[in-house]
């Protein structure tokens, strides 16, 4: 296998789930609400692509294919694998296109994957526990099947969906530049991410998970509190999913609402994440999408069909075949139980909400105490 | 009373008997039964008031009737003027009347430090959405914000565990804990359902002294429910006494205590 591709398919997994999962851990590790429907979030950055962007690149392309904007607009439904495959041998031609397809889809799927998050909200102010993490569960499949089926927004073959947009085509190296947009994505996320736990609101927001009667009796609004963290945990999602959609896993094929709502690959596996890295812990979240995007783009993908072999998995009557495709989900859960045993609250634990940095309170209790003493 | 010197007499005077807090005919029903049968309050500025009573004679009910925690059936709470009977806790919070549980309750994966400036109020780095782009929006109140938590930190003798998970507390220090966040919140009107439940004795005594100065100097008024009345009683300037929902005596804290009533409701249960 290539190496430069592996190392970009790599990187582009460990930016995707690392995003993914920050935008969970804002709402369920941070505030405590159990989104089992994360999938959904995610969702909606691969239908602002497939959907929103693919409509602006059809339009822009539209003089060069000999139809007006608004008939290649409508085109994007109605006949979306031959128009959209036109239209991204034209994209590569028009970098400044190209480029306003990305930054829209970016913004675009932060507001509607926001707004989302708003609406599914309102039951989270109304349910808690497992009673909300079914219904949260219940939406996304409902949305799912909804999608599937609602042609305006999906195209009309639901295994197909979409054609994407190719807006990395322009750089002449799609792979690389997908990437290392996905890469800055990733590395935003991060930066915002920490200094939103490291911030009045990241304290409030843990704040309210541990006790909301507590924090309600010094006077917080935890309607609110949850209402934001589904708002902007919701956000990050959907922005996962634009990187998604851009990466070098699709490649300018499509985006079908079977794939972009699966519940295994974007609801299962970021919760996974999240609590091998710690729960309300950034940092974990990264760690832990760095180590099982390495460990399963690499080697276990490589490699899994020797270790299936080498195991003589056979041998207990199981098929090796079977085996090398189910070793990822092994592999997980066999972490998963060794560091709950090891480190129970995860790699890297929860840290407090340093909206100062410890020196500065150290300082500070300093010139308490001069001060008390003169 | 030991402590009623004439300094505190002259203070008493000076501020009169202002009304902080008053419940009018409080009527609460859980099913059939009557767990607060018309029951009426008031809490006097700078005084700490002491509501006793037999298990499940209301007073725990109360407490959450006065902090929103539960709506009454009938009655009116009346707050500083104000009637605010149907106002949420977090309101209620903000105009100043604040409570603590009878188990306390810290967020216990938060530090000590964290759990007392949490309560600061109006904190701009609350809003979510500048809070983790536009640190300068906040960091200015949040460095005021440190220096007064360190302070009460201080003052309650918690300054040395400022760094230590909550959860990691023991029972007493998580009482202190509480007054820290209450006095952080800016209250002025305290309610605290058994503060020295689980507390040793010592501790009870350093509680107690805390609360007895932010009484006397700050005009702090405090409602206390205490079931070990022999340990705090000396403390308190009024006293309550509550069976089967009702008000059954009230006035100086030795004379309630001493109402052949009030005996009888303890030893007859």
């Amino acid at each position: 296998m290539n190496v430069e591709v592996l190392l970009e398919e790599i990187i582009s997994f460990i930016g995707i789930y690392y995003i993914l999962t920050a935008g969970l851990n804002v709402k369920a590790g941070m505030t405590g609400i159990p989104d089992f429907g994360h999938a959904m979030f995610f969702a909606v950055g691969g239908i602002v692509v497939g959907n929103l962007s693919a409509r602006i690149a059809a339009a822009a392309a539209a003089s060069q294919l000999h139809v007006s904007s608004w008939q290649a607009v409508k085109m994007v439904i109605s006949n979306n694998t031959e128009l959209m495959a036109r239209v991204n041998e034209i994209l590569p031609h028009m970098p400044g296109v190209s480029i306003v397809i990305i930054l829209v889809s970016v913004i675009a799927a932060l507001v509607l994957g926001g707004l989302l998050g708003w609406l599914a909200s309102y039951p989270a102010l109304r349910l808690r526990g497992d009673y909300l993490a079914i219904m949260l569960l219940a939406a996304s499949e409902g949305t799912r099947i909804f999608a599937m089926y609602y042609k305006p927004l999906m195209g009309k073959t639901p295994t197909v969906g979409l054609t994407v947009p190719n807006a990395f085509g322009f750089t002449g190296n799609a792979g690389l530049w997908s990437t290392i947009f996905i890469l800055i994505l990733a590395i935003l996320v991060y930066i915002y991410a920490e200094r939103f736990h490291h911030s009045p609101s990241g304290r409030l927001f843990r704040a309210v998970r541990d006790d909301e009667a507590s924090a309600e009796a010094i006077g917080k609004d935890i309607a609110k509190v949850r209402r934001d963290a589904m708002i902007i945990g919701s956000a990050i999602a959907a922005l996962a999913g634009v990187a998604y959609s851009f990466s070098p896993w699709i490649a300018g094929s499509s985006v079908a609402a079977i794939s972009i709502f699966d519940r295994v690959l974007w609801t299962f596996w970021p919760w996974a994440l999240m609590i091998l890295g710690g729960m309300s812990s950034n940092k974990g979240a990264a760690l832990s999408s760095v180590i099982l995007g390495a460990l399963l783009i690499g080697p276990i993908r490589i490699y899994k069909n020797d270790i299936a072999a080498a195991l003589h998995v056979e041998s207990l009557g199981i098929d090796p075949g079977n085996f090398a495709n189910a070793l990822e989900y092994i592999l997980v859960a066999a972490l998963i139980i060794i560091v709950l045993f090891v480190k129970p609250k995860g790699l890297i634990p929860e840290y407090p909400s340093r909206t100062v940095s410890k020196d500065e309170v150290k300082a500070t209790i300093d010139k308490i105490a001069r001060e008390g003493a003169a | 009373m030991a402590y009623a010197g004439q300094e505190h007499e002259r203070l008493q005077a000076s501020q009169g008997e202002e009304v902080v807090l008053e419940t009018v005919d409080i009527v609460k029903r859980f099913g059939g039964i009557v767990a607060l049968n018309k029951v009426n309050i008031k809490l006097r500025k700078g005084k700490i008031t002491l509501l006793i009573g037999p298990n499940g004679s209301g007073k725990t009910t109360l407490v959450n009737v006065i902090s929103g925690f539960i709506k009454p059936d009938e009655g009116k709470v009346i707050f500083k003027g104000r009637e605010i009977t149907h106002l949420p806790p977090h309101e209620r919070v903000k105009m100043g009347l604040v409570r603590t549980f009878q188990i306390p309750r810290p967020f216990p994966n938060l530090t000590v430090l964290e759990n007392v400036l949490a309560a600061a109020e109006g904190n701009p780095g609350e809003n979510p959405y500048i809070a983790g782009i536009y640190k300068r929006a906040w960091i200015g109140y949040e460095r005021k914000a440190l220096e007064r938590a360190l302070s009460i930190l201080d003052w309650v003798g918690l300054l040395a565990k400022w760094d230590d998970r909550a959860g990691d507390l023991s029972g007493g220090q998580l009482k202190l804990l509480e007054i820290a966040r209450a006095i952080m919140k800016g209250a002025d009107t305290i309610i605290m359902d058994e503060p020295a439940a689980g507390v040793n004795p010592r501790l009870v005594t350093e509680l107690f002294q805390k609360i007895i100065k932010l009484a006397r100097e700050q005009h702090v008024t405090f409602l206390i429910i205490e079931h070990r009345i022999g340990l705090v009683a000396k403390y308190m300037d009024y006293a309550y006494a509550m069976n089967m929902g009702e008000v059954i005596a009230e006035g100086k804290p030795d004379e309630v205590l001493n109402n052949p009533l009030v005996l009888e409701s303890y030893l007859g249960g």
